[in-house]
């Protein structure tokens, strides 16, 4: 993980810097000495860097120990990623056009499919039952308002 | 005699048709969630906190949530005596001794134990809160913003020093957990900090979407990475009958029963000390003083090990919530999401919660006696239901629990942003999962971040700018001074592992 601690902590060191920057440009402390609105995003700011500074210390120039370990971003990760965060990211760009409701029956049964269930009927009926009980539930029994497609639900 | 009178009330508000049912609601969905991996009680809590909103009255909304808090304590006992799998990590220590005992056929006096321990600890710290608490709540009335200020510091550094793998990045994460907090505008200039023009971020970004992110979606996409389907149960021990531990496993286990409950409670009451540290101290104070003979038995299938960290994870469940509700200070990343469903009630946790909404208060105390009995009947008599509801396939409840995450994020303000940020802060979190950044520093801060923020403002306005008030205080003095002491400690630490591993490297 030596590699993915030295990257982390470049990317917290210039996150850091971004921030302690935008809180200088923001007043630090007022004439009475009381803290502006830059005063904890500096620190904050300023403790992750310091960190950064620390893990970096750690890591570079430091021997590499043979690593059994299969690396950390790997295919798997992006898969993951993929499968359930994009498939979210498209059914709730859809819920302007199909309705709440609608999406989340296409996704939970798109998901249940491609999260291991390969059993078409189980993946229709959830599909189906998903965006029933949470009209039963948060529409009807908790009065939520969703986006509503063109079938009215 | 005023406490038996105001637990009087609280229990007749907590028995009262509609917050026995959300007791019963609570508990259930908490068992079901401690026994799932992966779906520990935080990321229950922030999953079903959505939920209630609706609720007409507060009281109800606790109780659920405070019901599926100790539920799923003892949830994680489960899969961990029947099939070896803790369901949460302060289940882990259940699997040493309860795995053994199930593969001796004897997984029903296991669970049984694990019922019987997790009633008396939870009970009796339930006992002990009724009493400490309004003593501890007239107390916290004489902190000011200095003490508050160092408390809270205090809370974050410890819940760091607790962490498993990487101090170093349990800080980083509780620092950038301070930084998310301060986004949106600030309360006393008006000035928008952090908000890249984003009308939106104006209001901050709310705890309950990160929380949904780095623990909801976060465990689901770990979940992904185990290619098993379902559970597959034993379920001959599992008659109700075989439930009940014989006297011989009594005998052996009442002792340590009430010495974790006084372990549990004592350090679950402590900042960042949690319910898994507990359940590690128990089971060792357990083996530690057991006599020889049972002594060996330690790690093959004593009964008392199930019982020592059983008793010790819901015996500091209820101690948690004596920091949060008399200091309004969250000592775990579960109470630190309790804490931001006391705030979207409206309700300020702290001393004054005492005074100002006492049917509250006791109301959740009251519904805490019978949230544990029912505990108690349901983990003996619904065993065998608990166990067919685990053996629903995973891309079922995953695919189940993600539609949940959506529209619990949707609802919160019924904007699609909170959505987007919700999936953003999953990505984090699985990132940060595989990184060995801890997520509970990050929560805990966020929550925390605008109350250290004003305190800290308030302490410098009375001392007209310095500093030294914080230190020069009695309480605050001790608490910042023990704060600085576990940074200082764990930079030292960080700096000899790292000269002691770099030699072990060049001999």
């Amino acid at each position: 993980m030596r590699k993915e601690n030295i990257v982390t902590a470049i990317v917290l060191l210039l996150a850091a810097a971004y921030i302690v920057m935008q809180s200088i440009g923001m007043e630090y402390k007022d004439a009475e000495g009381v803290p502006g609105p830059g005063f904890i995003p500096f620190w904050s700011g300023a403790l992750i860097g310091f960190l950064s500074l620390l893990t970096l210390y750690q890591n570079v120039g430091r021997a590499e120990v043979k690593d059994t370990q299969k690396a950390i971003f790997n295919k798997e990760f992006f898969q993951n990623v993929g499968k359930l965060l994009g498939a979210s990211v498209v059914a709730m760009s859809l819920v302007n056009f199909l309705g709440m409701l609608t999406c989340i029956g296409l996704l939970t049964g798109y998901l249940s499919r491609v999260l291991g269930l390969k059993k078409i009927k189980v993946n229709i009926v959830m599909a189906v039952l998903t965006p029933v009980i949470f009209w039963l539930v948060f529409s009807l029994g908790l009065e939520m308002r969703f986006p509503e497609g063109p079938l009215g639900f | 005699m005023e406490i038996l009178q105001n637990l009087l009330g609280g229990l007749a508000i907590a028995i009262s048709p509609m917050n026995l049912l959300f007791c019963f609601i609570g508990v259930v969905a908490g068992v079901l969630i401690g026994a799932l991996p992966g779906l520990g009680p935080s990321a229950g809590l922030a999953i079903l906190l959505p939920v209630t909103f609706g609720f007409p009255d507060p009281v109800a909304g606790i109780i659920l949530l405070a019901g599926i808090y100790y539920g799923a304590m003892y949830g994680g006992s489960i899969t961990s005596v029947l099939i070896g799998v803790p369901g949460d990590p302060a289940a882990v220590m259940t699997v040493a001794d309860g795995y053994p005992l199930a593969q001796q056929g004897r997984g029903g006096p296991a669970l049984g134990i694990c019922a019987i321990g997790s009633f008396i600890g939870g009970t009796l710290c339930v006992l002990a809160f009724t009493i400490l608490g309004p003593l501890l709540a007239k107390v916290a009335l004489s902190f000011g913003p200095p003490e508050y200020f160092a408390l809270m510091v205090l809370g974050l550094t410890l819940v760091a020093s607790f962490a498993e793998k990487s101090a170093i990045k349990a800080f980083q994460s509780a620092a950038a957990g301070i930084f998310i907090s301060v986004i949106g505008l600030d309360l006393v200039t008006g000035l928008p900090r952090f908000t890249f023009g984003q009308s939106k971020l104006y209001e901050g970004i709310d705890f309950i979407v990160v929380a949904l992110g780095l623990y909801g979606i976060t465990e689901i996409l770990i979940s992904m990475e185990d290619k098993a389907i379902s559970f597959k149960f034993d379920r001959k021990q599992l008659q109700w009958r075989n439930l009940l531990p014989n006297a011989a496993d009594w005998a052996v286990s009442k002792w340590v029963i009430l010495k974790s409950t006084v372990v549990g409670f004592l350090l679950g009451m402590l900042p960042g000390s949690g319910a898994t540290i507990c359940t590690f101290i128990a089971y060792a104070m357990a083996k530690n003083s057991a006599p020889p003979e049972r002594k060996a038995l330690f790690g093959k299938g004593a009964i008392e090990g199930v019982a020592a960290p059983e008793t010790a994870n819901n015996a500091a469940s209820v101690a948690a919530f004596v920091p949060l509700l008399t200091l309004g200070v969250p000592g775990s990343a579960s109470t630190a999401v309790l804490m931001g469903a006391l705030l979207m009630f409206g309700l300020q946790p702290g001393p004054l919660l005492w005074e100002n909404n006492p049917n509250f208060i006791w109301g959740l105390i009251g519904s805490m006696y019978i949230g544990n009995t029912m505990l108690l009947v349901l983990s003996t008599v619904c065993i065998p239901f608990f166990v067919r509801m685990l053996e629903v396939p995973f891309p079922i409840l995953n695919a189940s629990v993600m539609a949940f995450i959506l529209v619990g994020a949707y609802s919160l303000t019924n904007s699609m942003f909170d959505v987007g940020l919700t999936l953003f802060f999953g990505l984090l979190g699985y990132a940060m999962k595989k990184m060995d950044f801890p997520a509970p520093p990050m929560i805990l801060a966020l929550v925390l971040g605008n109350t250290l923020e004003n305190s800290l403002r308030q302490s410098l306005i009375l001392s007209q700018g310095d500093i030294g008030i914080i230190f020069s205080r009695p309480i605050s003095g001790v608490l910042i001074t023990v704060a600085i002491a576990s940074i200082a400690w764990i930079i030292f630490k960080s700096f000899r592992n790292n000269n002691s591993s770099q030699s072990e490297l060049t001999q």
